[in-house]
């Protein structure tokens, strides 16, 4: 399965340039898409899920080109927005054996399907219920076994895990990471650890381009003698919060714990820390704002 | 010295047997040519089966999206719209039973096909509804004529059902034929307003105004024939005009409220947005 995206470039009629030249070559496996508000993400998902068409450049998916063939790529692909709506007259079984309807599958192979999917997400007990009566994170799930309906070779989800308790997430994460052979999925999300734990590749985007394309270690790697943690005192959180530099701070028996990234050490009892993908993606959100 | 290739030599013998095996071939050539074509047909069946199997169940489906309560309303309004036409007898004629059939149906469908697309957008459903594999046009017509079909089906119902008791006996399903044309063609025009408007509630207000204005002024204009009459349309003078039950005046006044709501509406959202910036 590949999926390639060339000199993607959008601008909207108001002038704002959402993309400028998105150049992407994705693979089996799971693909983490990170980025400030604004980056661009939503936009370049939009474009891969066919509901907006770039002002330039091409996508195409398993030689398929969307300009071409449109509808031979939605069959492939599975989609979850990040505000994502359900009917709320239908119950969960209807909502998703409609869905499977549209993608012309016929009633015994949608059935079979849509009781697979509900029993994988783990609604199967509720399907007969109506959707306005699901709590947000069983309409999220929802959500998540309509993307996997027809066994989609591209899935695009958008901020999958917002809503759900901390065992959904996991549960969602690994079904992901399950779902992964032999798939392309994107994930794009804000929560760092949800590329961190799931995505063997992912791309940083910033400001309508690609910032960084390659291994979560790798990108976590460059913080590395960049993280500082030092214990201060009341004080010190007025003095630093709200510094862009600050990554964490939080109490622990010894004092306020703070985390911070830095070329140098920003204390003379502030110790090196092991840099994670949040401390790697906030310096190089500082670093982007720097070179501003 | 090359050798060269000698012309090859039909032998007479075979040449006789493939003449005679051509002719003794024809039932046989007949025969396939017979089966291809069963073949043909029942693919063709297959297919339309299939395809007509697709559209009913997204057909059934769309229509279950419907029961909700702005159809449940629009039923208790043909009741209590058509119950007061007949219990006064207003319908003595086609054309004012068209007349009456024209109002409602116009306004009832306008109130559902508002919600088709605006109301995707608003429970944000058209995302998911656009990332199928089915064509945007597809989907639209599929909304669109789902609607149609209960419009006709409640229309006939109505002009079978309650005329009964009225005087006008003659001729109905013509009614039937107009108001589900109408239907078609109001419906189609209130999703395209909802491309403009994007809200359920502006929608519904713009489309009113439009086709009340539209029904009431201009089509005797003339030029505008939005409405596809396969009879002599009911102009707007088939009713008394200034007269107590007059429905212009009516008219007039949903029209002028639908303005009002509309303005309304668009003012309260960018209102809102503003409130929105400041805070």
């Amino acid at each position: 399965m590949d999926v390639v995206c060339t000199n993607l470039c959008k601008t909207y009629p108001d002038g704002k340039e959402a993309l400028r030249g998105v150049d992407l070559h994705l693979r089996d496996g799971i693909f983490g898409l990170l980025g400030p508000n604004g980056a661009g993400k939503t936009t370049l998902m939009e474009i891969m899920t066919l509901l907006l068409a770039p002002t330039s450049g091409s996508f195409v998916v398993d030689g398929v080109d969307a300009t071409r063939d449109p509808n031979a790529i939605r069959g492939m692909l599975g989609y979850l927005p990040q505000f994502f709506g359900v009917f709320p007259e239908l119950t969960a079984y209807e909502f998703l054996h409609f869905l499977a309807s549209m993608r012309g599958m016929p009633h015994r192979e949608a059935k079979r399907q849509v009781d697979r999917l509900l029993t994988l997400v783990r609604l199967h007990g509720v399907r007969n219920k109506r959707l306005k009566t699901y709590s947000g994170g069983m309409l999220r799930r929802v959500g998540v076994a309509q993307a996997l309906l027809g066994d989609p070779k591209l899935i695009i989800v958008d901020e999958p895990t917002a809503g759900l308790d901390p065992e959904e997430r996991v549960h969602l994460r690994n079904l992901l990471f399950e779902m992964g052979e032999g798939r392309v999925i994107i994930l794009s999300t804000h929560i760092v650890k949800d590329i961190e734990e799931t995505c063997n590749r992912m791309a940083l985007l910033h400001a309508g381009r690609i910032r960084y394309d390659g291994s979560p270690s790798a990108f976590v790697e460059e913080a590395k003698g960049e993280t500082w943690e030092f214990y201060g005192d009341a004080d010190d959180v007025d003095a630093l919060s709200g510094r862009p530099e600050l990554v964490s701070i939080r109490e622990t028996e010894r004092g306020v714990c703070f985390r911070l990234i830095s070329a140098d050490a920003p204390r003379d009892d502030a110790h090196a820390a092991d840099p994670n993908l949040e401390d790697a993606y906030v310096r190089f959100l500082n670093l982007e704002r720097s070179a501003a | 010295m090359t050798s060269q290739p000698l012309p090859s030599l039909q032998d007479p013998a075979s040449a006789r047997r493939s003449i005679a095996g051509r002719i003794l071939s024809v039932p046989g050539a007949a025969w396939r040519g017979i089966k291809t074509a069963g073949r043909g047909v029942k693919t063709a069946i297959a297919v339309t089966v299939r395809e007509v199997i697709y559209w009913l169940r997204l057909f059934v489906y769309t229509s279950r999206r419907y029961l909700r309560v702005e159809t449940y309303l629009a039923l208790i309004g043909a009741i209590c719209f058509f119950g007061y036409v007949v219990s006064n007898d207003m319908a003595r004629t086609q054309r004012e039973l068209l007349a009456y059939n024209y109002i409602y149906f116009t306004a009832a469908t306008v109130w559902l096909a508002s919600t088709l697309l605006p109301r995707e957008r608003e429970e944000n459903t058209l995302e998911i509804l656009w990332s199928q594999p089915m064509s945007r046009a597809g989907l639209i017509t599929l909304q669109i004529v789902t609607l149609t079909v209960w419009m006709t089906a409640l229309c006939a119902l109505v002009v079978y059902g309650f005329s009964r008791f009225s005087s006008y006996q003659e001729g109905k399903w013509l009614i039937v034929l107009c108001v589900s044309t109408t239907s078609l063609v109001v419906a189609a025009a209130t999703v395209l307003i909802s491309t403009f408007t994007r809200h359920v509630i502006a929608t519904a207000l713009l489309a009113l105004l439009v086709f009340g204005v539209h029904y009431y002024w201009l089509t005797s204009l003339g030029p505008i024939a939005l409405y596809p009459f396969p009879i002599k349309a009911p102009d707007a003078p088939v009713v008394r005009w200034g007269g107590p039950r007059d429905p212009s005046l009516w008219v007039n006044r949903i029209a002028a409220m639908a303005l009002a709501g509309f303005i309304f509406d668009y003012l309260y959202r960018r209102l809102r947005r503003t409130a929105e910036w400041f805070t």
